[in-house]
């Protein structure tokens, strides 16, 4: 067994796990925290204080209504994350099992799966969840099944991919031997060879939903005012681009630390999921 | 008393993919033809080189594959036409050991949860002291320790991780063992302990071995019986001792000849064997082996000869096999 | 002078848990038409030391000692040195003919490669010459098989190809790694009869390195017995067969399943396992796995003992190990 002390330590010793845990956590925390309380009100517009540059008061300043930068950047950070857990979730819940699918069966099963999503990978994703999201009409949770939808795909061809090369091997031979079905031999062989595959995708998978949420609420197809969205602020910081610079440069570096943050836990984690990693003697 | 194993007539075509979109698939006859049983307690050893269709009859004696014709029985029933889970309940009794002492090993598993996966496809499901004991019991008698039972196989050498898969195909107790190359990744040194291993658990539990090997000297040291295949057919069976010392067949003569042997003073001139095994499609009617036979004639091209029994207990299939 | 000699060659490796010792102390010369075998198990360093000769050994290893090639030495030479070297005056052919050949250019095109870098011929010529030395090596329609893929030739022609592209310049020597390990036995004949053939024909010498006993007695002169990165035993392959003077190479010779033996003889096996090359022993490599040692043996390596017409073994128990084991 993989004692979960040998598994702390390790953790603590990779770089990458560190930075990437230290930027998500900070993100969630903040996500959190701004349930609760922040600094001052998110959508209070405020239209004396419009414009004012970063201080004692407003930390990073304050947008065109007056409203706090940070805290509009802290309740993003809510936005943000329900968008990235959910698209991702309803995308490898759905794109796992189908791909796994494919893997077990082969034949026709994979043939139609692997057909479906050379058919909406024909369309590039952000210009189909903007059809969806015309369709379904804006909103943040429209927004996210759309982002959702168009992420089974990918999970279905990542998931079938490494699946194919682990069906491939030996020991799924053995356990067939042994008298294992195709589901168990799933469950228990398949799924545990290519988690940190997956669990990488998956953080690649937030990060680029967090970019699609801010790119669809830039396009205003996403979140609705007066809920902040980092993505919108970018929208609306566009207009001041020359009068206030910082207004697309917080939300910018906001987005940007966090899919830096998601990208380096999902390699620190794929490093120590790794039994041969683990117990190296 | 039932043959361990009786395979009459085996027959496995693959499909290869297309090559043009005008002809119809190519197909490889893998196993072309093979009867053989195997009686309890008398090991076959298989041997031939790649693309003879040695792991090909491997897998269809494990069930993994169906035959394209014929049938294979295991303790009398006829594994394909049993229903999933009566194979299912069947495969306690015979168990595999593969090649790949890498590969065969799941490595994101511990050896205790290796070795007890046959335990899983048994109708009752076993307390967990018991399975613990069972395992750790099988750990012993290939010669690991109970404590093994919680590593990962990247701890261990090649030679002990192919003791782990002896483990797993025998904590069933089974009657037959299918091992399909289990010591040609593993060094000499390491190997003789396998050899020996092998050679042990045949006496102490009965086990009868259907051994495929390309090494003609592993399968002597193990089986009692030996065949010797070339294209998906038996040129050649018999005893390992009538076999080594008196081949009949063309083929295993060039096979004993071409066995490097540790001697530097006694360097044979023997006649090297020409070309190469032909992965082509065999529909040709002659011998599958006249192209390459030193003592091919015009009736070796007319007519492919049968496996026949040329001596009690020894079957050949070779126009001249009665012949000196 | 011999046309190569190795004085006390190393190959240290740096890991991630310390300094890998993959060939220690390694002495051997090789005369002009000689034929040189190097047997021993997987991580003995009999590989490394291939590598070594040419200097391709992997970023984080380190070469140490002499390796006299015509009076030059090969561990000192630059990289520009070492390329007119490589492929032309030392060939190498390796296990695995399906990676070493490229599988997106043709048999021929990759023949003909070396001969136009090295010699300097134009195309047509080089692919003339390419046509010959296919039809040498023994491949059926040489004018045709020169267009061909790797895909499309047997594990045993291939082999055969790869030959050809050793012999393209013309060698002075053949370092040839395991080069009928994956392959059946009546190919592995062939191939072996082949390199033999043009060894004599051509007056080159051959380093030939082998896991398999058998294959060794069949091609050398001489023998290199590796063991933990040394040689352990050495000499004239007649004298080294017929005396097996060191414990390990009688417990490899022992551990062999051979034909005819049968069910009669239980295989007699070397306990343990091969060392780890990061945590060898102070003294003796074998000295763990040996029945015959004794505390002196796990003091220091044992130097090699001379036994007679450049036969040696390093051991310290040869006269225990010249009698018949218990």
């Amino acid at each position: 067994m993989t004692t979960s002390g040998g598994w702390l330590a390790r953790a603590l010793r990779s770089g990458n796990f560190l930075i990437g845990a230290a930027l998500s956590g900070t993100l969630a925390l903040t996500a959190l925290v701004s349930l609760f309380w922040t600094p001052k009100s998110a959508t209070a517009i405020s239209i004396p204080h419009r414009l004012t540059q970063p201080s004692g008061e407003f930390p990073l300043g304050t947008d065109h209504f007056g409203r706090d930068v940070l805290s509009m950047l802290m309740v993003g950070a809510q936005n943000s994350i329900l968008v990235g857990v959910v698209a991702v979730g309803i995308g490898a819940t759905l794109g796992i099992a189908l791909g796994a699918l494919a893997s077990a069966r082969r034949g026709w099963v994979e043939e139609v799966v692997m057909r479906l999503t050379d058919f909406s990978f024909a369309f590039p994703a952000i210009l189909s969840a903007i059809m969806l999201t015309a369709i379904l009409g804006p909103g943040t949770v429209n927004s996210i099944i759309a982002i959702g939808i168009f992420n089974i795909p990918l999970f279905a061809r990542v998931t079938r991919g490494s699946a194919n090369a682990i069906w491939a091997r030996e020991f799924i031979l053995a356990a067939r031997a042994a008298g294992k079905g195709a589901f168990r031999i799933t469950l228990e062989h398949v799924l545990p060879n290519i988690a940190s595959v997956l669990i990488v995708q998956a953080t690649i998978q937030f990060a680029l939903a967090i970019l699609a949420e801010a790119g669809l609420s830039y396009l205003g197809l996403g979140t609705q005012p007066p809920q902040p969205s980092w993505g919108r602020m970018l929208n609306e910081a566009q207009t001041m681009m020359f009068l206030a610079p910082r207004l697309a440069v917080f939300p910018g570096i906001a987005i940007a630390l966090a899919v830096l943050g998601l990208n380096l836990l999902g390699d620190g984690l794929r490093d120590l999921f790794d039994p041969k990693l683990a117990r190296k003697r | 008393m039932t043959a361990v194993v009786d395979i009459q007539g085996a027959v496995k075509h693959y499909r290869l993919p297309r090559e043009s979109l005008f002809h119809p698939a190519p197909s490889v006859h893998a196993v072309n033809g093979v009867s053989f049983a195997i009686a309890r307690g008398r090991s076959l050893g298989v041997v031939g080189e790649s693309g003879c269709g040695k792991s090909t009859l491997a897998r269809l004696v494990m069930a993994l594959e169906p035959p394209t014709a014929g049938t294979v029985k295991v303790l009398g029933h006829d594994l394909n036409a049993l229903a999933a889970d009566k194979l299912r309940e069947l495969r306690r009794h015979f168990q595999m050991v593969f090649q790949d002492p890498y590969g065969s090993l799941d490595p994101r598993h511990t050896v205790g949860r290796i070795v007890g996966e046959p335990l899983d496809g048994l109708e009752t499901r076993l307390a967990r002291d018991e399975r613990r004991a069972r395992i750790v019991a099988v750990l012993e008698s290939v010669g690991l320790r109970a404590a093994d039972a919680d590593k990962y196989p990247h701890e261990f050498s090649g030679g002990q991780r192919q003791r782990i898969a002896i483990a797993r195909a025998l904590i069933t107790r089974p009657a037959l063992i299918v091992a399909d190359e289990p010591v040609s990744a593993l060094d000499v040194s390491v190997q003789a302990q396998v050899l020996n291993l092998m050679r042990d658990l045949r006496d102490r539990y009965g086990v009868t071995y259907l051994l495929i090997s390309h090494d003609l000297g592993v399968v002597d040291y193990v089986c009692d019986d030996v065949a010797v295949m070339y294209l998906g057919r038996i040129v050649e069976q018999a005893p390992a001792k009538t076999l080594f010392a008196d081949p009949r067949h063309p083929y295993t003569k060039a096979l004993l000849d071409a066995v490097p042997r540790p001697d530097p003073t006694n360097r044979r001139q023997g006649t090297v064997l020409k070309g190469t095994v032909s992965v082509e499609t065999v529909t040709g009617r002659g011998c599958p082996f006249a192209d390459r036979c030193p003592r091919v004639e015009q009736r070796c091209r007319d007519a492919a000869p049968a496996l026949r029994t040329i001596a009690p207990d020894h079957l050949a299939a070779c126009h001249f096999a009665e012949g000196p | 002078m011999a046309l190569l000699e190795v004085r006390d060659l190393s190959v240290e490796i740096a890991t991630s848990r310390g300094t890998g010792f993959a060939v220690r102390g390694l002495n051997f010369a090789l005369e002009r038409g000689q034929t040189l075998g190097i047997v021993g198990e997987s991580g003995c360093g009999k590989s490394m030391t291939a590598l070594a000769l040419m200097r391709l050994v992997p970023e984080n290893a380190r070469i140490g000692g002499a390796i006299l090639f015509d009076g030059e030495d090969l561990a000192q030479a630059d990289e520009a040195r070492l390329c007119q070297i490589r492929g032309n005056r030392i060939a190498m052919i390796f296990q695995e003919p399906m990676t070493s050949l490229n599988p997106v250019h043709t048999i021929g095109r990759q023949i003909a490669e070396p001969l136009m870098m090295h010699r300097g011929l134009d195309a047509a010529s080089a692919r003339a010459e390419a046509i010959r030395l296919l039809d040498r090596v023994g491949i059926p329609e040489a004018r045709r098989r020169v267009d061909s893929w790797p895909h499309q030739l047997s594990g045993g022609q291939r082999q055969r190809a790869m030959i050809a592209m050793a012999l393209s310049c013309g060698p002075d020597i053949l370092l040839a790694d395991e080069p009928t390990t994956a392959l059946d036995v009546t190919i592995q004949r062939q191939i072996l009869t082949l390199i033999g053939d043009l060894v004599r024909d051509s007056g080159m010498s051959l380093i030939l390195i082998s896991h398999d006993l058998g294959v060794i007695a069949e091609t050398v002169d001489s023998t290199v017995v590796m063991y933990g990165g040394m040689a352990v035993e050495s000499g004239p392959t007649a004298r080294v067969f017929a005396g097996l003077a060191h414990p390990y190479t009688q417990g490899l010779f022992a551990a062999r399943p051979q034909l005819g033996q049968g069910a009669g003889k239980r295989l007699a096996t070397i306990a343990g396992v091969v060392p780890d090359l990061v945590d060898l022993p102070a003294g003796c490599a074998f000295a763990g796995r040996c029945r015959l040692a004794v505390q002196a043996c796990r003091v220091a390596p044992p130097a090699p003992q001379d036994l007679g017409l450049g036969h040696s073994a390093a051991c310290l128990r040869l006269d225990a190990a010249r009698e018949p084991a218990a």
